[in-house]
């Protein structure tokens, strides 16, 4: 099983319209090509965690398998309804192990 | 044959009615197989909702809806079950129950849910119960301390309050034509009384899920005026026609005990109204009555998030 040591993105808080009773956010991690599904959130992460305005997030516990993912994340506002999903990066990221360490012998 | 004198009839039957009363106050839903929609970790697992320990409970995931089904192992009959809330309760929920755990039927639906204890009368006979939750009070998701189910049902029924949300429509009523007597047939169509008053309709400001609140007053007299009493209700059936007037919509039975229904997907986008009857419990129904259409209320989405990038490797 694959491990990862840390990889922290953010995201900031959006201002102005629209933004008056924001709950949290929802984090997906997903593998590369597929639906998140909004009903099964990697994380929730509330609006009263920013710090200036700013969450972030480690994603050392989402990826537990080499390949390639996405990381979405939406707004919801205290009356449950959902924003449209914010990608991390346009392409997916790589997540692949390096390879075992080889030829392991006692001197 | 042996005969028993008055002692041992006394001892048998004083046994006999401690057995009885030990079995209203057994809890029937006691380490039985338990199936959830999600669990949050392994420290909120399903099993702590039915082990009788206060200090463990089930978390679900943070979303909505979420469910808990127990598996009562033969149909059983159900008089009260019991619900002990965490912070996390469900503001609106419904107890459904069920002989395949496939087909389901709603025999309560709370539309203002507080948390705390809630305990509630029921009236019916199956294998399997089902809590669902519709919509939770705090993002963190759904989480119970203990679900109980038992025989007796000794408690009052709490009151359902509406939802606070969106806009409803215009109330209407509901004419019975059921005869004062046991007959099986239905009498002349012709109604002279309202029997079910106070429908309302309402959609939730949910933008994921179409979804529609039902709230009407228990009838409690026949069209001829004779008194009709809560038991006498055998249930309301709950559906919907499109713009031509014909049905499209997969009808709903709700319980007699029922006094509201909310409804998450069913609602399909050709349904221009909603009917609603009452029948008795040797089937007679009332004429059904159209509801004006639920008012759609407008879905705010909120801003998304602003500015991911990555910071460390």
């Amino acid at each position: 099983m694959a491990r990862l040591r840390s990889f922290i993105f953010s995201f900031g808080v959006p201002t102005g319209e629209n933004t008056e009773d924001l709950a949290g956010f929802r984090i997906f991690v997903v593998k590369d090509g597929q639906e998140p599904n909004l009903d099964e959130p990697t994380a929730d992460l509330l609006v009263s965690e920013a710090v200036d305005g700013e969450l972030t997030f480690d994603l050392k516990n989402a990826v537990t398998e080499s390949g390639k993912y996405d990381v979405y994340v939406l707004s919801y506002d205290e009356a449950g309804n959902e924003s449209d999903l914010a990608v991390l990066e346009d392409a997916a990221i790589d997540f692949t192990a390096p390879a075992k360490p080889v030829n392991l012998r006692l001197r | 044959m042996k005969r028993y004198g008055p002692f041992y009839l006394l001892l048998f039957s004083t046994l006999l009615l401690f057995s009885i009363s030990a079995q209203a106050q057994t809890n029937m839903a006691l380490y039985k197989v338990i199936t959830v929609s999600s669990e949050e970790s392994t420290a909120r697992a399903k099993k702590f909702i039915n082990d009788s320990d206060l200090n463990t409970r089930w978390g679900s995931a943070f979303a909505e809806p979420q469910w808990v089904v127990v598996d009562l192992g033969s149909p059983q009959t159900i008089g009260r079950v019991k619900l002990t809330w965490e912070a996390a309760y469900a503001v609106q929920y419904t107890v459904q129950v069920s002989n395949d755990n496939t087909t389901w039927s709603d025999v309560y639906t709370q539309l203002g849910g507080d948390g705390g204890i809630d305990e509630i009368s029921l009236a019916a006979t199956a294998r399997y119960v089902r809590l669902y939750f519709i919509k939770r009070r705090h993002p963190y998701g759904f989480s119970l301390w203990e679900f109980e189910i038992y025989r007796e049902g000794s408690v009052t029924v709490p009151t359902s309050s509406a939802t606070s949300s969106a806009a409803s429509s215009a109330v209407s009523s509901i004419v019975a034509t059921t005869t004062s007597s046991k007959a099986s047939s239905v009498t002349s169509s012709s109604a002279s009384s309202t029997l079910i008053s106070n429908v309302k309709t309402q959609i939730l400001p949910d933008g994921k899920i179409a979804s529609y609140v039902l709230e009407w007053t228990r009838p409690n007299k026949r069209e001829n005026g004779v008194e009709l009493l809560p038991v006498e209700i055998g249930g309301y059936e709950i559906r919907g026609r499109n713009a031509d007037r014909k049905v499209t919509y997969e009808t709903r039975n709700v319980s007699g005990m029922a006094t509201s229904y909310a409804d998450l997907i069913s609602l399909t986008a050709d349904v221009r109204t909603l009917e609603i009857a009452v029948y008795d419990v040797n089937g007679l129904y009332s004429q059904f009555v159209p509801i004006e259409p639920p008012v759609t209320a407008p879905v705010k989405k909120p801003a998304m998030p602003v500015n991911l990038k990555i910071i460390k490797k």
